[in-house]
């Protein structure tokens, strides 16, 4: 199937504007700098006629005038009803969900919960539902579709569409408080195939190594509070105050696509997360060398 | 025109009347277009305060007839209204306190939820308004009684325009919190 | 016995500085000449202020990753940037000068209310001061300057800093709304008997209709600043959605009365701009009639338009394209506007000084921002740009490119008037230079940097292709303007030294403030002469060719 997609459309529309916009642009600029020479003062100038103004030409330009914002209107109606056609019944294929300052995704359809890292299928249009759980939050990859706020008590829905497989960034747009520069988005467009395969593994229990390291990370990581905030699939821990980090290692970056996600990282954030990430949520447990290690061990291992 | 305290007087009520038309707004925005239900409504009478209601819209009319008299040198009969729309005042601030103390003995208060805030807000805004109209009055009756050359007619121009102001957003405030929850 | 007696006018002198000696004058003046003067110290203060957080936010985004400002501080600082150049520079500067010309363009000597005047003027510095001082008790406002809610809820914001811009707001908006006022009944009841209201100069003209954007304003926004303040000290909940609130109503509010307030500091802009283009055209305005209408049109328009703002919030189609199709028309007054004054420069005898060439520079950099402005009416344009540095662009190419030139071509225009000095005129061209380069380095650049996806507000960035390279070009652009307003300074300072020795009209104008001394008298016209049409000065020196008299 071979259409137009919601970004190419506005693509199209802002280069009409580009181009009327440029070309009145144009004209004021000729006509300021062609009066600015043809008529600076000369030595001995007496005062030049007194004209008071020209109602005609007023009139015929605002009647131009309007008839641009007439067409630009017709337009931007059309786009708009183009970009935005929602269903009366949507069944949204992935709900987004806005918090301070990292992207939860629930997929209904399979029961897929992730964070930050959101995969959606290539060559097919995704409506995708967008709600905050705190504050005005605004999602934006400019490559897929247009921008959204999420927004407390509100439920907004976008498409999203992706026409070759690939990795999209993009940012939250509405400033949210302290991290608002660190909640970039990245959405991973997936072949069909790629993106089942995914989903499957998303699904599958959580990992259980018989490493004693292991074991005493997934023990610090109930005894020192994680579970207060995080959830684990299959355990009694489902909090949602922070991502669910049940198949954490599967993501490439971490802290709302601030961080690539490997072990120096990993580390140095659970030392000290104001250091990584300043304003962030999480607290500063105070970890010793060894808890690090448990912990890193553990959360790398849940794949 | 010639009078610059009247016209003054006219154009900060106008812009008032912005002020409480985003009060009124707010307050019919959480009650039309948000989930909430009016949790305040079905403690107000409207019968009672629709007599003190009638107090305040009372105090308007003495107001013009003080005005007349003042203007036609009648002074006893403009101390005697003067004071009436005072008084007419003060019953319905009173009537406003009772109010408040009610409500806040049904567990009723500023942050018990958005009607709550609404409620007290509008109308606390509105009674901060007739208060001040009722220290300006009683400017204008306190200097009757000594130095009469200092009461102008520029003074009471413009405090009776304000005077009226007050009692007609009152009505609207009525109408919006008190009646239309019955309709 | 009469109980009352028509208050005298002026019959006792009122305080001003030129009446005795002390200092404490300066606090008890009522003289408009000098509370005008002190509109402009205070804003030149805090354009100083807000001139140096620019700075600090340019040296932070100069380079990606930067660590030079911690989050927290940096929300803090875009935030004062944005209330300090609005409600502390730009606000200020305009009245300032519209509390100082306005009666002398219409020959009266004094405000209809001289007290209310100075009231205005303390009160709003009291605001000011009020909202810097949050600097001292725990952190600045740090909600951006429209400050959405929830974000500037006690559960996100528990720093004392939103209350600080709440009152400072309340107070600084009760400050213009009695300045408007004044305007309002100076223009309708001190204007010279000669002068009917359709032959006032466009400045008063503009500053009049202001005055009702003002009044029509600024309640609404403290309707909203009383809702919040009530939820952050009195725990309500009118914008907490998660307990009933709504966290779209504050910004209804704030909008109805931001994007009149745009409008609120363009006109008396566009007021300077059609003072200056005649005078040094050596013609009288274009189309006065048209100038002075469309400036209603925009007034009434100005009303309609506050929901482009929110465009991405989700409102159906329907809603959305009502709102697009009157932004859309408002740029067309705005565009007419632009042809008057290219109209004037038509056949005129051009004077390149210092005012008219801040008047050209905006002419070109007003026409930018205000087509940009025109992509956001367009809304699918607005779903892509909004809240990005294209956004930021187009804001400063009007409040910088429209507003800031304009008061810069008034300040060059009417220094001699007010300070009886002339500025220099080499100074000024440096001044011009570097600041028109540095202005359109540092944000022409910017509209790219939006478009290839750069959100606003953001403290920092990542490493991405050309991002750096256009913000350190950016940067650099703000040095310049840093640079130029050095030069400014200097010239101030230099200037104020001098003894005074400008000439009662320097620049062969034609309305009646140049028929008064530099700096005028106390009393500002001993008698005013007649006045018969719209340029009063052009009929007096030119008997023999009038202009067609109109009263």
């Amino acid at each position: 199937m071979f259409q137009t997609t919601n970004v190419e459309l506005i693509d199209k529309l802002f280069i009409y504007f580009l181009v009327v916009a440029g070309i009145i642009f144009l004209l004021v600029v000729f006509f300021v700098f062609y009066y600015l020479f043809k008529y600076r003062r000369k030595q001995t100038a007496e005062e030049p006629e007194q004209i008071h103004g020209n109602e005609k030409l007023e009139y015929s330009l605002t009647a131009v005038a309007i008839l641009i914002t007439g067409i630009f209107t017709y337009l931007t109606i059309d786009t708009m009803r183009k970009v935005q056609d929602i269903p009366d019944n949507p069944e949204p294929f992935v709900q987004i969900i806005g918090h301070q300052w990292w992207w939860e995704a629930q997929y209904p359809e399979t029961g897929v919960i992730t964070a930050n890292e959101i995969h959606i299928p290539v060559g097919k249009k995704v409506l995708v539902q967008l709600n905050s759980d705190d504050v005005i939050h605004s999602w934006w990859v400019a490559q897929l579709g247009r921008k959204m706020d999420m927004i407390p008590g509100i439920t907004n829905y976008v498409w999203l569409y992706a026409d070759k497989p690939g990795e999209y960034l993009g940012t939250c747009s509405e400033f949210c408080g302290a991290q608002h520069a660190g909640m970039r988005i990245r959405v991973i467009a997936d072949e069909e195939r790629a993106f089942n395969s995914w989903s499957q593994q998303q699904l599958e229990p959580v990992a259980q190594l018989d490493d004693p390291l292991f074991k005493k990370g997934e023990k610090l990581f109930e005894e020192k509070t994680c579970t207060n905030c995080h959830a684990i699939n299959g355990t009694p821990f489902t909090m949602k105050v922070g991502p669910n980090l049940t198949h954490f290692a599967s993501r490439k970056h971490f802290l709302g696509d601030l961080k690539v996600n490997n072990e120096e990282n990993l580390r140095a954030w659970l030392h000290d997360p104001q250091n990584v990430k300043p304003g962030a949520k999480m607290p500063n447990f105070i970890f010793s060398d060894q808890e690090v290690d448990a912990l890193v061990e553990y959360i790398n291992n849940l794949k | 025109m010639k009078d610059k305290g009247t016209l003054l007087a006219y154009f900060i009520i106008a812009s008032e009347a912005f002020f409480f038309i985003a009060l009124i707004i707010g307050y019919v925005y959480y009650r039309n277009f948000s989930d909430a239900t009016d949790t305040v409504a079905k403690y107000l009478d409207a019968g009672r305060t629709g007599i003190f209601t009638i107090f305040l819209i009372a105090s308007s009319f003495t107001l013009i007839y003080s005005k007349k008299a003042l203007f036609n040198n009648r002074i006893g009969q403009y101390k005697l209204f003067m004071g009436l729309t005072i008084l007419l005042g003060i019953v319905f601030m009173v009537g406003q306190a009772t109010e408040y103390v009610g409500l806040y003995q049904e567990q009723i208060t500023l942050n018990k939820d958005v009607f709550g805030a609404s409620f007290f807000t509008l109308t606390g805004f509105h009674g901060l308004h007739v208060i001040l109209g009722l220290i300006a009055l009683s400017i204008l009756y306190g200097i009757s009684f000594g130095n009469y050359r200092n009461v102008t007619k520029a003074g009471i121009g413009g405090v009776d325009v304000y005077w009226h102001f007050v009692d007609i957003v009152w009505l609207f405030v009525f109408f919006f919190v008190y009646i239309t929850p019955l309709l | 016995m009469s109980l009352f007696i028509n208050i005298p006018e002026d019959s006792e002198q009122l305080p001003s500085l030129k009446t005795g000696q002390g200092k404490l004058l300066w606090i008890a003046s009522v003289d408009h000449k000098q509370i005008g003067i002190m509109y402009l110290w205070l804003a030149l203060f805090f354009f100083v202020v807000g001139g140096l957080e620019a700075m600090l936010i340019r040296a932070q985004l100069a380079i990606p990753e930067n660590t030079l400002i911690s989050p927290e501080l940096y929300n803090q600082i875009f935030t004062m940037h944005g209330i300090t150049m609005i409600f502390l520079v730009a606000m200020p500067a305009l009245v300032g000068f519209a509390t100082y010309f306005l009666p002398l363009m219409i020959g009266a000597n004094e405000m209809a209310f001289p007290r209310l005047n100075a009231f205005g003027f303390w009160i709003t510095l009291m605001g000011g001061f009020l909202m810097y001082f949050s600097f001292f008790a725990g952190g600045a406002p740090n909600a951006g300057w429209f400050n959405y809610v929830p974000l500037s809820e006690n559960n996100y914001s528990s720093a004392p800093g939103v209350d600080y811009y709440i009152i400072g707001l309340i107070l600084t908006g009760i400050g213009s709304i009695s300045a408007a006022l004044n305007f309002i009944t100076t223009t309708l009841t001190l204007r010279s008997p000669d002068i009917k209201l359709n032959m006032v100069p466009l400045f008063v003209w503009m500053v009049f209709i202001n005055g009702f954007l003002i009044l029509a304003a600024f309640p609404l926004l403290n309707a909203g600043l009383f809702m919040l303040l009530i939820d952050r000290q009195f725990d309500a909940h009118f914008f907490i959605p998660s307990s009933g609130g709504s966290a779209i109503l504050w910004q209804h509010f704030f909008w109805a009365f931001g994007h009149p307030e745009v409008y609120i500091m363009a006109l008396p802009a566009f007021g300077i701009i059609s003072e200056v283009v005649p005078v040094f055209s050596r013609k009288p305005i274009f189309g006065y009639k048209f100038v002075a209408v469309s400036s209603i049109a925009i007034a009434l328009l100005a009303y309609s338009v506050w929901l482009h703002h929110m465009f991405a919030v989700g409102y159906s189609n329907t809603v959305n394209s009502f709102f697009a199709i009157s932004s859309m028309l408002i740029g067309i007054p705005t565009g007419l506007k632009v042809i008057n004054w290219i109209g004037t420069m038509y056949k005129g005898s051009i004077q390149l000084t210092v005012p008219m060439l801040f008047v050209v520079a905006f002419l070109i950099d007003f026409t930018i921002g205000g087509l940009s402005g025109v992509s956001f009416a367009i809304v699918p344009i607005d779903w892509q740009l909004t809240d990005t540095y294209y956004l930021v662009a187009h804001l400063h190419y009007v409040f910088v490119g429209g507003v800031i030139f304009s008061i810069f071509a008034g300040l060059y225009y009417w220094f001699p008037k007010m300070s009886g000095r002339m500025l220099s005129a080499k100074l000024g061209k440096w001044h011009f230079w570097l600041f028109v380069i540095g202005f359109n380095l540092t944000f022409l650049i910017q509209h790219i940097l939006g478009i290839i996806g750069m959100p606003r507000r953001i403290y920092t960035y990542p490493d991405l292709p050309n991002w750096e390279l256009m913000n350190v070009l950016s940067s650099i652009g703000a040095v310049f303007m840093f640079a130029g307003m050095v030069i400014l300074f200097w010239n101030l300072y230099t200037t104020l030294k001098k003894p005074r020795s400008a000439p009662e009209d320097p620049w062969d104008a034609w309305t009646l403030e140049w028929h008064t001394p530099s700096p005028p008298d106390l009393k500002n016209f001993g008698e005013i002469p007649r006045v018969y049409s719209r340029r009063p000065l052009w009929d007096l020196k030119h008997p023999d060719k009038p202009d067609k008299r109109l009263n």
